[in-house]
């Protein structure tokens, strides 16, 4: 047993210190990609490329699925980003409330017959195409409910540009989003296949008209919490990640993509969580396969705010549904581990999710268990406990840290000091359980997987105005469950 | 200040004329012929003598010469004359008299720039209408311009400015307004769309790229208000799909960024004809 344990003890040793060199590593390389964005940014005049004939035009694919109260706002919002040619096609997912009947009389829309779109990927018949002339740029497109992917599949066969654009109905665009997009886009055409946009939380920000106007903290502990870890996954993760060719998710709330490619790898993947990790992965896969120059890019700045779930119900769901879906793709995509053939993905990025984040609670776990071990078997003292336990927090601590010196260092979003105080502040806290949580919603995420729970959990929908200081105290609240 | 004195019972419009009178009709010298002559009304409540001073101290330094100076008998308002100063230099004088006046008495001052128009030839009941429009204007800290009335039906024209870019639009006002033009600014597609209906201005020039309102749609509901209704857009958008767009949408003119100003103007001058 003492053999065992202090074999586990040499293993978790190795393992804390790996992940802890891949973590410094990615954050280097995070602040290497900084560093060339800010000095590029100096030269790049995105405003008058927003007009230019350069810039390819965008489809932009908004699934929506019981989405009444936001979703009139959110499309109005998307009408009018900085951009000179693209176009909105907004997917109900046969909504059980009346979204598409919102749609309709809020633009006037019209079924348009000729427009049926062709069938480049399989996905649900779709029932019709409404538009108007008026919102020349606007499609809605009605179909059976089949899914996140499905609609996005459905939206793919109707869009009319070469680059397709993802966001989530619940989400809002900044004005220059897509021209920063389209930015990172143009500095390498051939070969950009996909582009990850930086997903922000918007709990807490003022917005008016479908914009984000006062960028605030949030008020309530958890959406707290997720700001830090976006902010931490995105800015200190994904541009490292994206600067190796490494980046293994581009998030569903807002990325875009080279239509040709999607197709060509068969769309998105119906009937399961995770899509959005999915895809990317069989873009790399494709490309690697098809000995394809490529580069999957993240573009930090174009940026999207999203609603956080504010409460632990919720929130436990979506990261349950998470950790199904980073399983399932892991999986189903283990052929890539280790083989040199797929390059920096299949050899650093696939081992780096496969061990450090599917199988990350196994190690706390087992951790755990051993340190139960160590105690019962009195084969430790206290002073080197104390001494792990805080090279471990430091080590972590400045990871956090380091996040939210990138933000400062380059985007500047929160600019009261005391939300910089309390952004300090609460990456501490975030070792007090909400790490540990984050753990717990994996396992239990694994547990579903294995018990073969394919549904999407709960999500419940606030109307933005709710944020919204002094314009009505009486909002309605959404609870329209999004099982789709 | 022996100005002051001499004219005693003199309204300051009656001493404007006179200077004016004076320097291109009495002198009888050819070279004045076709000169600018350029005005800057100040009013100033506040320490109006120590603030006046200053005002034509940095004047003349900005100038390099004397500046013709009227006190009003009133002792709140005083006229700047800078004879041959072109008007765009004038503007120029003008705001530094606010910037100076700002510092004297914040929120109690008002500065209005004018000119007698080219030819010497000057009515002084423009003079009359100048100071009399000057006395009623409010305190504030911007520079009013004054225009002598155009056209047969006495009214200048109207151009409703829509425009997300605050910069954009404060220049463009500016330089419409020194056109003579009364501009109405907008800063989004709803809030042009209800001027247009209030207002019924002869020229829209409107950017498509707005919020609340894609450009397009605020076409369509010009369009749909008024059928006739003249539109420049005016915008980064370069791209030959949405310029056809646009033309096919009835608009007049299509002018992208970055742009000459004095081109935007030939043209809205010319849809105005």
């Amino acid at each position: 047993m003492r053999a065992l344990l202090l074999g586990y003890g040499t293993v978790a040793i190795y393992y804390v210190m790996a992940v802890t060199l891949i973590y410094f590593m990615i954050l280097f390389f995070s602040y290497k990609g900084v560093y060339s964005m800010i000095k590029g940014a100096v030269y790049s005049r995105f405003q008058s490329l927003s007009g230019s004939e350069s810039a390819p035009p965008v489809s932009l694919l908004v699934p929506a699925y019981n989405e009444e109260l936001t979703i009139i706002e959110n499309v109005k919002s998307l009408l009018t980003l900085n951009y000179h040619t693209y176009e909105v096609i907004v997917i109900n997912d046969g909504s059980k409330d009346n979204t598409l009947q919102v749609l309709i009389d809020a633009f006037q829309l019209e079924p348009k017959e000729d427009e049926k779109g062709h069938q480049a990927i399989e996905c649900t018949p779709i029932r019709q195409v409404y538009y108007n002339p008026a919102y020349p740029t606007l499609y809605v497109i009605d179909k059976p409910n089949g899914g996140k992917a499905d609609s996005l599949n459905a939206g793919i066969n109707l869009s009319h540009y070469p680059l397709i654009s993802s966001i989530d109905a619940d989400s809002l665009l900044e004005k220059d989003a897509l021209i920063r997009m389209a930015r990172v886009y143009m500095e390498n055409p051939a070969e950009t296949v996909a582009i990850g946009g930086n997903v922000r939380i918007a709990n807490g920000c003022s917005i008016r008209d479908g914009v984000v106007t006062d960028v605030r903290l949030p008020k309530k502990l958890w959406p707290m919490f997720q700001t830090l870890e976006y902010m931490k996954a995105f800015l200190g993760g994904r541009i490292g990640w994206s600067h190796i060719n490494g980046l293994i998710i581009v998030s569903g709330a807002f990325g875009m993509f080279r239509k040709s490619n999607v197709v060509e790898v068969g769309g998105y993947r119906d009937g399961y969580p995770g899509e959005d990790m999915n895809i990317i992965i069989k873009l790399h896969r494709h490309m690697l396969e098809n000995k394809l120059p490529y580069r999957v890019a993240y573009c930090p700045d174009a940026v999207c705010w999203t609603q956080a779930p504010d409460t632990y119900r919720i929130l436990s769901s979506q990261r349950k549904r998470w950790g199904r879906g980073n399983l399932k793709n892991m999986w189903e995509n283990r052929d890539l581990l280790l083989r040199p053939k797929y390059k920096v993905f299949g050899m650093l990025t696939v081992p780096y999710n496969i061990i450090f984040e599917t199988l990350n609670p196994y190690f706390k776990l087992t951790g755990l268990l051993a340190l139960i071990g160590y105690v019962a078997m009195d084969m430790t003292n206290w002073k080197v406990l104390l001494v792990f336990a805080l090279i471990n927090f430091l080590n972590g601590y400045v990871l956090a840290v380091g996040s939210l010196v990138l933000e400062e260092l380059a985007f500047q979003r929160y600019t009261r000091m005391r939300d910089l105080v309390r952004m300090t502040w609460y990456s501490a806290l975030m070792f007090l359980g909400y790490y540990q949580l984050g753990v717990l919603w994996r396992l239990q995420g694994h547990i579903e997987f294995l018990r073969k729970n394919n549904t999407w959990g709960v999500m419940t929908r606030q109307s933005w105005n709710q944020d919204a200081p002094a314009v009505n105290n009486t909002p309605p609240v959404a609870t329209g469950g999004k099982i789709a | 200040m022996s100005n002051r004195n001499r004219d005693k019972g003199k309204r300051l419009n009656e001493l404007m004329y006179e200077k004016v009178v004076e320097r291109y009709w009495s002198a009888g010298d050819s070279r004045v012929e076709g000169e600018p002559c350029g005005m800057v009304l100040v009013r100033c409540r506040r320490s109006f003598d120590e603030a006046i001073r200053e005002v034509r101290a940095r004047l003349e330094t900005e100038l390099g010469g004397p500046v013709e100076t009227i006190l009003d008998p009133g002792g709140e308002q005083a006229v700047f004359l800078p004879f041959g100063v072109p008007r765009s230099r004038t503007h120029y004088l003008a705001l530094l008299a606010k910037q100076t006046l700002s510092a004297y008495a914040a929120g109690e001052f008002a500065v209005m720039l004018a000119e007698a128009g080219e030819q010497p030839e000057r009515n002084p009941r423009v003079f009359e209408k100048m100071a009399d429009l000057f006395a009623h204007l409010p305190d504030e800290p911007e520079v009013a311009f004054f225009q002598e009335e155009r056209g047969r039906h006495g009214e200048s024209h109207s151009v409703l400015l829509v425009d997300g870019d605050e910069e954009m639009r404060r220049y463009l006002q500016m330089r419409f307004r020194m056109k003579g033009y009364r501009v109405l600014a907008a800063e989004d597609g709803t809030q042009g769309l209800d001027l247009f209906r209030q207002e019924k201005p002869d020229v829209v020039v409107t950017d498509l790229n707005l919020t609340g309102m894609d450009g397009f749609h605020l076409l369509t509901r010009l369009q749909r208000e008024d059928p006739d209704a003249r539109i420049v857009v005016f915008t980064d958008n370069r791209v030959e799909s949405s310029i056809s767009k646009c033309f096919k949408l009835g608009v007049a003119d299509y002018i992208t960024r970055p742009f000459s100003p004095v081109e935007l103007e030939a043209r809205i001058e010319r849809l105005l004809q």
